[in-house]
């Protein structure tokens, strides 16, 4: 399998499909809309990357993650559930339990919300907290120097993935919240494995169950197999080289979408098969 | 007779060497403390140890290391421990492209002369040795502000914690630094007198 570069959308400026200072997840929805967050609001592309749609959020968003026709959002002590033009359906406030919200996802009825403040991980079901996810696998908590902890739902094995950067690892856990898998390990010259002090810094999942993991100095996306088998790697050049905690999606045509924090760009890649 | 003269000789010239050798000592002192109250400090934007945008081991920039005055450089490396991830493998500590071990940590240290030290908070998960947080102390008796382990520890590979610092209580505030003369991104820059410290404290009752 190969990367293969497609388009760059939006970028830093004023531009209706720009973002003014920041651009800090994406989400893909069943639809294959892309769902822009950034400064205080939402930016919805098409397929083929133009701005459809935009709406404003009542506070800086963190994360974002699509299901069915709505789309959550984490804040700062909350995640937000909206529908694609941004009325709010529902929303989980807990700001004695919950920082900032760094990511989220979704399966059913059960929320999976990663705070970046207190590095864990919160299982919600029904808009109610119902435990902490991986302290028993990781007793210290989640080791995130870059202040960025991401999760990502997987529709093939109904599990949630998640990245650890300081161990260098995926792990992979049920939605009861118990860890069923995780790999990766610390290396430089393999491309299987993840360099640095803390990498993979995000992680994501195509509706195929590809596996996305990010990596920075230098910046990449990396793609695994459900187990954790080495794919595809993007190009060197795609992104800045001070690019990191890049935001991934996927949508299922192959196309994966990932944010550089520098250019405040969505660069678009094609994964393929190696010999297209 | 020829003998006396030929000491005489050499007694006078040899005292005409003493005082010229003391009057250019002198010389070379008052130069180098002519501004006494002077400090040098780095520009953390110019220096290419310190600013973002440069890295890689081949652009470490050593001057500060080589070129003080100092036997040991009076410029020394400093982790500012509340912005340091604690990460278990330290990209400043370790030489992350080295072979990787069986305990999968890199095998090299980076300090050539190894004065980072690197020590559990906390005891050791046996079952999971990632499982902890490190603290990375600059020895500053082996330090000699080479700058390497800046460079690795810089953003966006690292948090950017450890940075180089001038020492005041070793620098000999020299009027010609030899490593402001030697700095290619003049980075290396007089900050002027250090202010007297204020008689009375602002906002305080007279
Ligand atoms: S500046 Fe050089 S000598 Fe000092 S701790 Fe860093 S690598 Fe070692
Ligand atoms: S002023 Fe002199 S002692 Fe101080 S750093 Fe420069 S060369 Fe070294
Ligand atoms: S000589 Fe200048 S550029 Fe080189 S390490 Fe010192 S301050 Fe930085």
């Amino acid at each position: 399998m190969k990367f293969r570069h497609l388009q760059t959308l939006s970028g830093r400026g004023e531009a209706p499909d720009q973002f003014q200072v920041r651009i800090t997840a994406l989400a893909v929805a069943a639809d294959d809309r892309l769902f822009a967050l950034g400064d205080r609001c939402v930016k919805s592309f098409s397929s083929a990357g133009e701005l459809v749609g935009q709406f404003d959020t009542s506070d800086a968003g963190w994360s974002i993650a699509a299901d069915g026709k709505t789309l959550w959002i984490g804040m700062q002590g909350r995640v937000v559930q909206v529908d694609f033009t941004g009325n709010v359906i529902a929303a989980i406030d807990d700001p004695g339990r919950l920082g900032r919200v760094t990511g989220v996802a979704v399966a059913g009825d059960s929320l999976l919300v990663a705070d970046a403040t207190h590095k864990s991980l919160s299982l919600y079901r029904d808009g109610k907290y119902a435990r902490e996810v991986g302290a028993k696998a990781n007793t210290r908590g989640f080791m995130i120097p870059n202040g960025v902890l991401s999760a990502a739902y997987d529709r093939q094995s109904e599990t949630f993935v998640v990245a650890h950067p300081q161990k260098h690892r995926i792990e992979r856990y049920d939605r009861g919240g118990e860890l069923v898998d995780k790999f990766g390990r610390f290396g430089h010259d393999d491309p299987a494995a993840f360099g640095g002090c803390c990498n993979p810094t995000t992680a994501g999942v195509t509706p195929a169950g590809i596996i996305l993991a990010t990596e920075k100095a230098p910046p990449h996306v990396k793609a695994f197999t459900a187990d954790g088998k080495f794919l595809a790697m993007t190009p060197e050049d795609a992104f800045d080289p001070s690019a990191k905690n890049q935001a991934v999606a996927a949508d299922k045509s192959g196309r994966v979408y990932a944010t550089d924090s520098v250019r405040g760009t969505i660069e678009v890649f094609q994964l393929t098969d190696a010999s297209q | 007779m020829a003998h006396d003269e030929t000491r005489r000789n050499f007694l006078h010239r040899s005292g005409q060497a003493a005082c010229a050798a003391a009057i250019v000592g002198t010389g070379a002192v008052l130069a180098r403390r002519a501004c006494s109250g002077d400090a040098w400090a780095i520009a953390p934007n110019r220096c290419v140890n310190i600013r973002l945008g440069v890295t890689g081991a081949d652009k470490v920039c050593s001057s500060c290391a080589e070129q003080c005055v100092l036997a040991l450089s009076a410029v020394r490396a400093v982790n500012q421990h509340d912005r340091c991830g604690r990460c278990c493998i330290c990209p400043a500590y370790f030489d992350v492209r080295s072979q990787v071990g069986p305990d999968g940590l890199p095998t090299k240290k980076l300090c050539p002369r190894d004065a980072i030290i690197r020590t559990p908070i906390g005891e050791i998960d046996p079952y999971d040795p990632l499982n902890n947080f490190y603290e990375y102390t600059i020895d500053d008796e082996k330090c000699n502000g080479c700058g390497r382990c800046v460079m690795e520890c810089k953003d966006p590979a690292g948090l950017g914690s450890i940075r180089l610092e001038v020492r005041y209580d070793l620098c000999l505030r020299c009027n010609q630094c030899s490593i402001a003369q030697a700095c290619p991104e003049d980075a290396y820059v007089r900050v002027g007198p250090q202010p007297a410290p204020a008689e009375a404290l602002e906002g305080g009752h007279a």
